[in-house]
């Protein structure tokens, strides 16, 4: 299986993920149209005025057991500050994203299946707003962030 | 208002604003400065001169843009409000965000390079000796929104747009955490309210002298002119000649059988301008019609060359045997007494020119026995006028309508668009201004004094457009036309907030005018007989006030006439019912509803239903997910009992009135002496 990758258009640095998110780790990732109601005084219907379309969110979750993955996110997070970035996952779907929100929790936890037994690990999640997509099925359909 | 298209107000009144129709919103900045000079002028018509000066090149100040506009990014709110309390200018607020994404080109593609402070008006300023910002180098909107810049706003449903603002960024507040900048701009207005009657900002002639406004007729001196009489005919006993002598003798036509006869006496008259004449019938209630041979090389009329001969305008020729030549003015009836009558042209003769009056509808007289028809003049003379020393040395700006001041101003401070209203008012007495005026002050005087609006209108498509002053009659009493636009209570998102006011409304109004002797009436501690009216508005008559004696005691010299009185104590009470019955709402926006306008308004949570009369509008419009596009109206309830009842009252004091040149006649009071 692909690894999800993160890319650097500016210099063309990568980074492979040691290990992808969750196969259930996935949240819902949409639009939704923003549509302002307004009562009239006459209680008759409403007065709509529609905004522009909510943002695309991709949310991941999942676990990071080598602690160079906990700082490549880190570093990627801090990346974000000033750029977007690529994003290609497994499914070879590619957005250019901003990381707005990189929560990693430490666990404790041995390993004995290894000669180099881990005494924890990190659970996370990951939001990442998507500002333009690169390549795959949302390409295909036409739709624009 | 701003110029809506059928579209536009499809969709706004449809309240369903999604899709193709979501609120959408464009603004626009450049920048530009007022050039003033002597210029040609093809704008609207200004009734004003100044000595020494032409009047096909006057002074003027000219927008003129120094770029093309550029689209400003990242705008999260637009907020306009506009009243009569702030002179009926607009002034607003344009919220940014000053993060911008910023398309690059890096080694594997396009990315968004996020940029905070892009937009920071002084980004990449180092001054003082100080290192600048290294990730922070000046762009191309460095030093751009600290200027006072043009900034235009276009608004609309979809891409059913239209301008609804233009004018000059006033402030710039910056904000970190959210990265935020909020511009606040006013409309040209500000050249009214900011500059000074001083210097180039008005006339260059009059740069370091005070501004003096004065009627154009009440800037000359006249003299009576007119000899070498002659007629059509003339008794042996009664002269043409006599009609210029300084008695009482009167020139007599011979008999004629028909009253439907033609009979003229004329003079000559010396090189001069004319615009008047004076004539004393022998005889009432005759016609006159009044012909004009011009001589001399330098002849105009209206400004314009005329050469030797009749002066025809189109009127056609003087019926009967005796007549066959233009006429000028017709008289369906001269008075019984000696009167100057307006000729209604402004006339430059040269020496030698002829003023003739010709009369029909000849009186019946009797003559040995017979029934005869004769026309009689005792004088017949023409007023040459000629321009007082003192206007020419000091400059007068000499206006036709009291309004002209109004145009001279707005052709000063750079409006080559506007609507204003003639007054049917001539100033009695010159005004002053002085340096420490602003060029808004004359127009405010003006307000005082005539029953007026001022407010500055959003701008037209033209890309020169900053925006269209209206000065004009107030519309509150104007009746209700098709035009008036329904806001029903399907599309008013906020209850209708009306304030009924008593104490607005007084129990009786006196106005007391000048001193008239064996006229006038004394009161209370004012011992001088004085005209006066002391009125009782209906509410007051109807018992609508419990009886509380609220008095109005207004007091105005310049009211001359019992008239005059009447009519400023109904003005009165109108404004009075105009502040006793307010209303504010607040519907999706419609720029095309108008300030000094009527609304119609249906709610029936309130069980309105009536006209408000606009004296506030503000919007909102917030972009971004959460859009909305709102507006709040507020004004005066015009179809309540208290303001219909003024309203008919004042106009059964005004009546039916014709101003002429011999008796100008003001509304409301005339414009005093600044």
């Amino acid at each position: 299986m692909s690894r999800n990758t993160f890319y650097n258009p500016a210099n063309g640095a990568s980074y492979a993920w040691q290990v992808n998110h969750d196969p259930e780790g996935e949240e819902e990732a949409g639009r939704e149209r923003q549509i302002e109601r307004t009562a009239n005084t006459g209680l008759v219907g409403s007065v709509d005025q529609q905004g522009d379309d909510g943002p695309y969110i991709l949310s991941l979750s999942g676990k990071i057991l080598h602690r160079a993955q906990f700082v490549a996110f880190w570093n990627w997070y801090e990346l974000c500050r000033t750029q977007s970035i690529w994003f290609y996952d497994f499914d070879g779907q590619g957005y250019e994203v901003q990381i707005i929100a990189f929560k990693p929790k430490r666990r404790g936890a041995v390993n004995m299946r290894t000669s180099d037994p881990k005494t924890h690990f990190w659970t996370y999640s990951i939001q990442m707003r998507v500002y333009r997509f690169l390549q795959g099925d949302m390409v295909t359909a036409g739709v624009t962030p | 208002m701003a110029d809506v298209s059928p579209l536009f107000t499809e969709r706004w009144r449809s309240g369903k604003h999604i899709g193709p129709a979501q609120p959408s919103a464009l603004v626009q900045i450049r920048k530009g400065r007022f050039m003033r000079s002597f210029n040609s002028w093809t704008a609207g018509e200004v009734n004003a001169i100044m000595p020494g000066n032409s009047r096909h090149a006057p002074w003027q100040a000219t927008w003129t843009p120094l770029e093309s506009y550029r689209t400003i990014p990242n705008v999260e709110e637009i907020k306009t409000d506009q009243s009569f309390d702030q002179k009926g200018m607009t002034s607003g607020t344009v919220v940014l965000e000053n993060v911008v994404f910023a398309n690059t080109e890096g080694l594997l593609g396009l990315f968004l390079l996020i940029d905070r402070g892009y937009l920071s008006p002084w980004r990449g300023y180092t001054g003082g000796g100080r290192r600048g910002i290294v990730d922070d180098p000046a762009n191309d909107w460095s030093m751009r929104l600290v200027q006072a810049a043009q900034i235009t706003v276009h608004q609309g449903y979809g891409d059913a747009m239209t301008k609804t603002f233009t004018g000059l960024i006033d402030q710039v507040d910056l904000t970190s955490h959210p990265d935020k900048i909020t511009v606040t701009v006013r409309d040209f207005g500000q050249t009214l309210t900011d500059q000074h009657l001083f210097g180039y900002a008005k006339d260059k002639a009059l740069a370091h002298r005070p501004t003096v406004f004065a009627d154009r007729l009440a800037a000359d001196d006249e003299e009576r002119k007119g000899g070498g009489a002659k007629a059509s005919s003339a008794e042996r006993n009664h002269p043409a000649g006599f009609v210029t002598d300084k008695n009482s003798s009167a020139w007599i036509s011979d008999d004629a059988s028909t009253p439907a006869w033609t009979e003229w006496i004329e003079v000559r008259l010396p090189a001069g301008r004319y615009e008047s004449f004076v004539i004393e019938p022998a005889y009432p209630n005759m016609a006159a019609y009044l012909s004009v041979y011009a001589r001399g090389s330098d002849v105009k009329v209206d400004n314009v060359d005329h050469g030797e001969g009749w002066i025809g305008v189109g009127n056609g020729n003087v019926p009967g045997a005796n007549g066959g030549v233009p006429w000028l003015k017709h008289i369906s009836s001269v008075a019984n007494k000696e009167r100057e009558y307006a000729i209604g042209h402004k006339l430059e003769l040269g020496d030698d020119s002829v003023l003739r009056i010709h009369f029909r509808n000849l009186r019946e007289a009797r003559s040995g026995g017979d029934t005869v028809y004769r026309a009689g003049a005792r004088t017949l003379q023409g007023l040459r006028r000629k321009r007082k020393q003192e206007a020419k040395d000091r400059r007068w700006v000499l206006v036709e309508d009291a309004a002209d001041v109004v145009r001279v101003i707005l052709r000063w401070a750079g409006f080559k668009e506007w609507y204003v209203e003639d007054t049917g008012v001539r100033l009695k007495n010159e005004i002053t201004f002085h340096q420490g005026d602003f060029l808004y002050t004359p127009i405010e005087k003006l307000l005082e004094m005539v029953n007026f609006v001022f407010y500055v209108d959003d701008p037209t498509s033209d890309d020169l457009s900053i925006g269209v002053p209206v000065f004009r009659h107030i519309r509150v009493l104007d009746s209700p036309g098709r035009g008036v636009e329904e806001v029903r209570d399907d599309q008013i998102l906020t209850g209708v907030q009306v304030k009924f006011d008593r104490s607005q409304l007084r129990y009786i109004i006196r106005v007391r005018g000048q001193r008239a002797e064996g006229l006038g009436v004394t009161r209370g501690e004012d011992t001088v007989a004085r005209w006066e009216a002391a009125y009782k508005p209906k509410w007051t008559r109807d018992e609508r006030l419990a009886g509380v004696i609220r008095h109005e005691n207004h007091y105005d010299n310049n009211l001359q006439t019992q008239k005059e009185v009447d009519v400023q104590a109904r003005q009165i009470a109108l404004a009075g019912a105009l502040r006793s019955a307010t209303g504010i709402f607040e519907c999706p926006a419609n720029p095309g509803l108008p300030m000094d306008g009527q609304v119609g308004v249906r709610d029936r949570a309130t069980g309105l239903n009536t006209r408000i009369w606009t004296a506030q509008r503000s919007t909102e419009m917030t972009l971004g997910e959460r859009t909305s596009w709102k507006m709040t109206i507020g004004g005066t309830l015009i179809d309540t009992p208290d303001v219909q009842d003024a309203i008919n009252e004042l106009k059964d004091a005004v009546g039916v009135f014709e101003p002429n040149m011999a008796e100008p006649y003001a509304i409301g009071g005339t414009v005093q002496r600044g």
